[in-house]
């Protein structure tokens, strides 16, 4: 697991021990008495970074030196220039690795995770559930990137593999139920938990490593590159997509997916460390083929999102029949664990939706035992999924928390209505790839390129 | 309206008598006293200094103070018209110091730590009492109302129905 480690931190020169990381960790994996550092245990800790955002214990300049100040900052990896405070508990950083990479001019991609572009805008003084997915794009390109991509496109891919591993499992070719695989941290968790049930985790890597896999084997085909020469960048709303991106197995001969992961938090900082204005940016689109992307893709930033988008496709699939409805409120909201069952050619499948890896337990116990019932489970570690993930922009004051979470949840959910393209298999750009590269879902090109095996942690 | 103290720049000459005297107010020791240096530093007001002006800053005791809204421990409190940090329920967290519009909170030692205008001291606030330049000012309501009486009487608070 070289590198995986000490993402997320705890600085105990600035920790009061006030213990309220401890309340939010999902795991368990902050220890401390109250009124000394408190200290993150690293075999438990699964790095969604919940404490990064609930920390407000930061550096004052009456207790710090300056120079300190701009000591810590180099060994956090943020631009020294940066005028944030210093909180206690903190992740690694990588923006100023990735600007330079860009300064010396390499072939880069970049995608970007739908949550960002709901999120971004508030580290510019927008209100919460501004969304600005052109002001991204034209943002990406400002900096640099030479093919401004789109994880969404990567999340309806998923959905193409995610869903077909499904149905095969369903035909009775795998264990049920089938668990989502697009949250590192809900992986890290079962690997470290519950080794005993892998099996039941979908084979599928995760969107963002989709997105890298793609990059360098179709895209960079398409620019007449050598994948070696392609610098693939992430920003995403996520701490522990830090470390999946180190992960063995997400790699292809040889080349890793993804180089280098930024959290929305650190993309704002390489803007203003740019001099670009993000409100003054114009809107411009992503680049095509890879970041074309249809409605379901994008509220795979939000928790019952994957599901959705999975129904959308499933139900199809299926019956060959377009799903009746396709906002299916029934997975979406709900905090902790929601049950729903939908009926498809006189089947009746049933799905579950975890949000808040805290409550994933009594059901991974159902299924140890035998007495769960469910086909197909979506679990996300942060509470309202990745809008509330650990690299947003922060939120200090807990009473506002709800308030912006929905704002930024309802942005979503406002793109996926705004957009002619709602499905996942409907995406053209998709049905595309597979045509003129990957073949078939779980064909032979995909399962090379797109599935991974979880448990190689350790 | 709570009292409260505030200080003159233009008669502050930077001195940093007042962070002493606070500083060893709040440590119940004197600075000056054989070992006594070794006492924690810890003033509750801190002298804010710029090329062209220097000032001590401190609490203003707000009647609805946002340090009080944001404590999600309610440790700070409204005492006789004293804005008081409860440090028995304080956890550290430093919310208050995020709160403050004048930054005149701090978390010292883990605990929130504030101007709470030396109630407890029998000879009053002790920057007031060793500033060698009398550039503080306790403020009460009795004062303000005295000041915009005089004001008006100077001629210098134009009447409401003169505003523009
Ligand atoms: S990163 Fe997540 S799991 Fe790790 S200590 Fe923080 S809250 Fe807990
Ligand atoms: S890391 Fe932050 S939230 Fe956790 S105990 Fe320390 S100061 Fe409190
Ligand atoms: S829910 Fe999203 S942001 Fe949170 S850990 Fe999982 S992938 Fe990361
Ligand atoms: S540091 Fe103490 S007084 Fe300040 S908000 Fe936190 S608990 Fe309340």
């Amino acid at each position: 697991m070289n590198g995986q480690q000490n993402v997320i931190r705890i600085d105990s020169d600035i920790c009061t021990g006030c213990g309220r990381c401890k309340d939010v960790c999902p795991v368990g994996a902050v220890e401390g008495v109250q009124g000394t550092p408190h200290s993150i245990r690293e075999d438990v800790c699964v790095l969604c970074g919940q404490c990064v955002q609930q920390c407000s214990a930061f550096a004052s300049f009456y207790e710090q030196h300056p120079a300190c100040i701009a000591e810590k900052k180099r060994e956090r990896g943020l631009f020294v220039s940066e005028a944030a405070p210093l909180f206690a508990a903190w992740h690694t950083g990588d923006a100023p690795r990735v600007a330079s990479r860009l300064a010396e001019g390499c072939h880069s991609m970049v995608q970007c995770a739908p949550a960002v572009r709901a999120a971004i805008g508030e580290e510019f003084g927008m209100p919460a559930g501004a969304l600005t997915p052109g002001r991204l794009a034209a943002a990406l390109r400002r900096l640099g990137f030479d093919r401004v991509y789109d994880t969404n496109f990567a999340a309806d891919l998923t959905i193409m593999e995610e869903g077909s591993e499904l149905l095969q499992r369903m035909e009775g070719a795998g264990p049920l139920p089938m668990f989502t695989s697009c949250c590192p941290a809900w992986v890290r968790y079962a690997e470290q938990q519950f080794p005993d049930l892998l099996e039941h985790l979908s084979s599928c890597k995760s969107p963002q490593q989709m997105a890298g896999a793609v990059f360098k084997s179709y895209g960079a085909q398409l620019d007449g590159v050598d994948p070696r020469q392609v610098f693939s960048v992430a920003v995403m709303p996520c701490t522990c997509k830090k470390a999946e991106a180190q992960r063995p197995g997400m790699e292809h001969d040889g080349v890793r997916d993804v180089d280098a992961v930024l959290t929305t938090g650190e993309l704002a900082a390489m803007l203003r460390q740019a001099h670009i204005d993000f409100a003054a940016l114009p809107d411009e689109p992503f680049d095509r083929p890879l970041g074309s992307y249809s409605g379901a893709g994008n509220i795979f930033g939000l928790t019952g999102g994957v599901m959705e988008a999975a129904l959308r496709t499933a139900y199809e699939l299926v019956t060959g029949e377009p799903v009746p409805c396709t906002e299916l409120v029934y997975v979406r909201g709900g905090e902790g664990i929601r049950h729903a069952t939908l009926t498809m050619d006189g089947r009746t499948f049933r799905v579950a939706v975890v949000a808040g890896l805290q409550h994933v337990r009594p059901l991974l116990e159902a299924v140890r035992a035998g007495t769960c019932d469910v086909n197909f489970v979506e679990v996300m570690c942060c509470p309202q999924g990745c809008i509330s993930g650990g690299g947003q922009p922060k939120v200090l004051l807990p009473f506002q928390r709800d308030e912006v979470y929905a704002a930024r949840k309802a942005a979503l959910y406002r793109h996926d209505a705004e957009l002619a393209c709602r499905k996942s298999h409907e995406n053209p750009q998709v049905q595309a790839l597979y045509r003129e590269f990957l073949g078939e879902p779980l064909g032979h090109v995909s399962h090379s390129l797109l599935h991974t095996v979880y448990g190689q942690t350790r | 309206m709570n009292a409260f103290i505030v200080a003159d720049p233009h008669r502050c000459i930077g001195c940093a008598a007042c962070e002493v005297a606070c500083a060893a107010a709040a440590a119940g020791q004197s600075v000056f006293a054989p070992g006594g240096q070794s006492a924690v530093f810890s003033p509750r007001l801190h002298l804010v200094a710029e090329a062209a002006v220097t000032a001590p800053v401190q609490c203003r005791q707000c009647a609805d103070a946002p340090c009080a809204a944001i404590c999600p421990r309610g440790a700070i409190r409204m005492a006789e018209g004293v804005v008081t940090v409860d440090s028995g329920l304080c956890i550290g967290c430093k919310m208050c110091m995020v709160a403050c519009p004048v930054g005149a909170i701090e978390v010292r030692g883990g605990r929130a730590s504030k101007c709470q205008l030396c109630t407890d001291r029998p000879e009053g606030p002790a920057c007031m009492q060793v500033c060698p330049a009398e550039a503080f000012t306790l403020v009460r309501a009795q004062t303000l109302r005295a000041e915009l009486v005089r004001r008006r009487a100077a001629g210098l608070c134009p009447a409401a129905d003169a505003r523009p």
